[in-house]
Order: C-alpha cells, then sequence, then structure tokens
C-alpha cells in the first residue's frame, strides 16, 4: 500500500509560496494591511533603529513562535516600503557578512497608523467575543 | 588519511538559487543577513547544522523572492502579464467554445453570419478578460503583449473557420476573421480600460 508522508519542510515551501502568491496579487494592490504586514511593522517598531533583516526576523520568530523565513521578510518590507508605510537606509558593510552592507528599515509615521489602525480593527471584531473553549 | 578542514561557507548552490531569484536591489542585503546568521548558528549548531539551516531558508524564501521579483521589475512584470494574458485567452475561448457547443452544438455547415457572430462574440470576450488579467500583473500590458495575446485570441478563429464547410474557400474567411480581428482589438483596449478603471476606485 502508498502511503503519502508530507515532508514538512515541503509543506512549509507550498504553504510560503501559496500564501504570498495571494499576498502580493490580491493584498498587495489595497491599502489595508496583511497579517505578516502586521507583524514586520510591529517588529520595525520595537525595535527602532536596529531593525534590519536579521534582527526583524528573529524578533517577529521569538515573539510569535512561528518559523520565519528570510525572504518572507524582505518581501514584505519590500511591499511596506511601496505602500510608503516604511521607509530605508543603507549602513556600512561588515567583514562577517562578507563585505555587504546592512540595509535598516523604519516605519513612518503612516506605517504607524496603519498599524494602529489595524490594531483597533481587530479589536472591534474580537471585542465581546468568548475565545475561551 | 587526509582530512579535509571544514571552512564555514554557507552551501554555494543555495547562495545561487538565492542570487538567481532575488531583486537585485535586495541582494546584498538579504545574502549578507544569511550569511550573518549562517556564522552565527555555525558557532552554536557547527557548520553542518547552520548548512542545513542556510538549506532551510533558501529553500523556504525562494517562492516569495521569485513572485516579488515578478511583481517588482517591468520586463519580468511584462512577461508575466503576456504569459497570464494568453492563458486567460485560451481559458474564456475555451470556456466560451463550450457554453455555445452546449446551447448551438457545433455545425459545420452553419451560415457565414452565424460564423462571424460566434467568431466575433468569442474574440470580444477573450481578448477583453486577457487584457484585464495582463493590465492586473503586469500594471500595463506593452505592445508586444497586445499583440501576443491578439495572435492567442485569433488564432482559433481560423481553425474555427477552417473547419466549416460554409467556408470554402479564403475570400469567404476573410469576413469573420476580420471581425475578429477588429473585436480582437476592441476587446484588448476595453480590459485594459476597465483593469485601470477598477484600480483607480478600488
Amino acid at each position: 500500500m502508498l502511503e503519502l508522508r508530507s515532508s514538512p519542510l515541503l509543506d512549509r515551501f507550498v504553504v510560503d509560496i501559496a500564501g504570498h502568491f495571494f499576498y502580493f496579487v490580491v493584498v498587495m494592490s489595497g491599502t489595508h494591511l496583511g497579517e505578516f504586514e502586521i507583524l514586520i511593522l510591529a517588529a520595525l517598531m520595537r525595535l527602532g533603529d536596529d531593525a534590519y533583516g536579521v534582527s526583524v526576523r528573529r524578533e517577529v520568530q521569538a515573539r510569535t513562535g512561528r518559523s520565519v523565513s528570510i525572504g518572507a521578510v524582505y518581501t514584505t518590507l519590500a511591499r511596506l516600503e511601496h505602500k510608503g508605510l516604511v521607509s530605508s537606509r543603507v549602513g556600512a558593510p561588515t567583514s562577517e557578512r562578507g563585505g555587504r552592507a546592512k540595509k535598516y528599515f523604519r516605519a513612518k509615521a503612516a506605517g504607524r497608523v496603519a498599524l494602529e489602525d489595524a490594531v483597533k480593527t481587530i479589536g472591534r471584531m474580537t471585542e465581546g467575543l468568548s475565545l475561551a473553549w | 588519511m587526509v582530512t579535509r578542514k571544514r571552512t564555514r561557507h554557507p552551501p554555494k548552490a543555495a547562495t545561487a538559487l538565492l542570487a538567481l531569484v532575488t531583486s537585485p536591489s535586495d541582494r546584498a542585503y538579504l545574502m549578507g543577513d544569511l550569511v550573518e546568521e549562517f556564522h552565527d548558528i555555525a558557532t552554536e549548531r557547527g557548520v553542518d547544522g547552520a548548512s542545513r539551516w542556510y538549506w532551510s531558508q533558501a529553500l523556504r524564501s525562494a517562492g516569495p523572492l521569485f513572485v516579488s521579483r515578478l511583481t517588482s521589475e517591468q520586463w519580468t512584470r511584462s512577461i508575466g502579464g503576456a504569459a497570464v494574458g494568453a492563458m486567460t485567452a485560451i481559458a474564456s475561448a475555451t470556456a466560451f467554445g463550450l457554453l455555445l457547443n452546449l446551447f448551438l452544438g457545433f455545425r459545420p455547415e452553419a451560415s457565414l453570419g452565424l460564423i462571424a457572430v460566434v467568431v466575433a462574440s468569442c474574440s470580444l470576450v477573450s481578448s477583453t478578460c486577457a487584457a484585464w488579467a495582463s493590465t492586473w500583473v503586469s500594471g500595463g500590458a506593452s505592445r508586444w503583449t497586445l499583440m501576443l495575446i491578439g495572435l492567442v485570441v485569433v488564432a482559433p478563429d481560423f481553425v474555427y473557420a477552417a473547419r466549416s464547410h460554409t467556408i470554402h474557400m479564403l475570400p469567404g474567411a476573410l469576413v469573420p476573421l476580420s471581425l475578429a480581428i477588429v473585436t480582437t482589438c476592441a476587446g484588448l483596449a476595453l480590459g485594459g480600460k476597465l483593469c485601470r478603471a477598477n484600480q483607480l476606485h478600488s
């Protein structure tokens, strides 16, 4: 009898592609924030001036308990920058990065407002709900 | 016995994969981040553990980075738009043809007028859908994209007209095919305008 076994890595690969394709084609054209965009914006606000790819990925991973890929972080930051919610600046190159510079990100005022709106929206939707089973 | 010294470098194949799919504007920063984390993890888990982590990151990041690159660079967006437009043209023409077949049935002896109406309406619908989809993906279809979509839309009309028993000679086919070309051009223009109008209002 043939047994089908899913590989966790393959499952995550497929889900990552599908999820991000949905974000790019559907969410990207809108102004509302997707779930992962909310997490990234919140991480930028927590990290302040030290927000770059590595620190953002680690912050989201530590706080959510989810395994996050660097590609997902960069594509989301690019999308947020395209929407005018995030700005970036380039730091100095370092030897431990193979002579490559860091790209730092910062939430703009519009990004903070968008995050606040998103959090309030979730609050309104979940107000009064009994979430304990 | 010769032992090879393990050098602390990320796997080259994984690095090459990432370099291929990452947009040039972000490539250096993303690769730098991965190299930095690779060295941190190698210190904790050893080079093998760090290499496994690096491969995991490369495979999981490749999809989103590739899609991001497709939608951000103009030439890739144009190719993506052309591909989506062509596929939409084929799908909508097929669906339209199947619907017509359901109600009218394929009639090789159909009159020239009926063939012309079928061909023109099918071309209009499929070119409109294709242009809309292409504009949505690429943000604005180039003339080459529109020409490709037009070719994909009109080509089956030649086949349909050729299979008809009514049209025996080429001059006879010119009427429905000319109508198909006109309605295809109209559909391409309409599809693009509708998509842009929809994007403005959303």
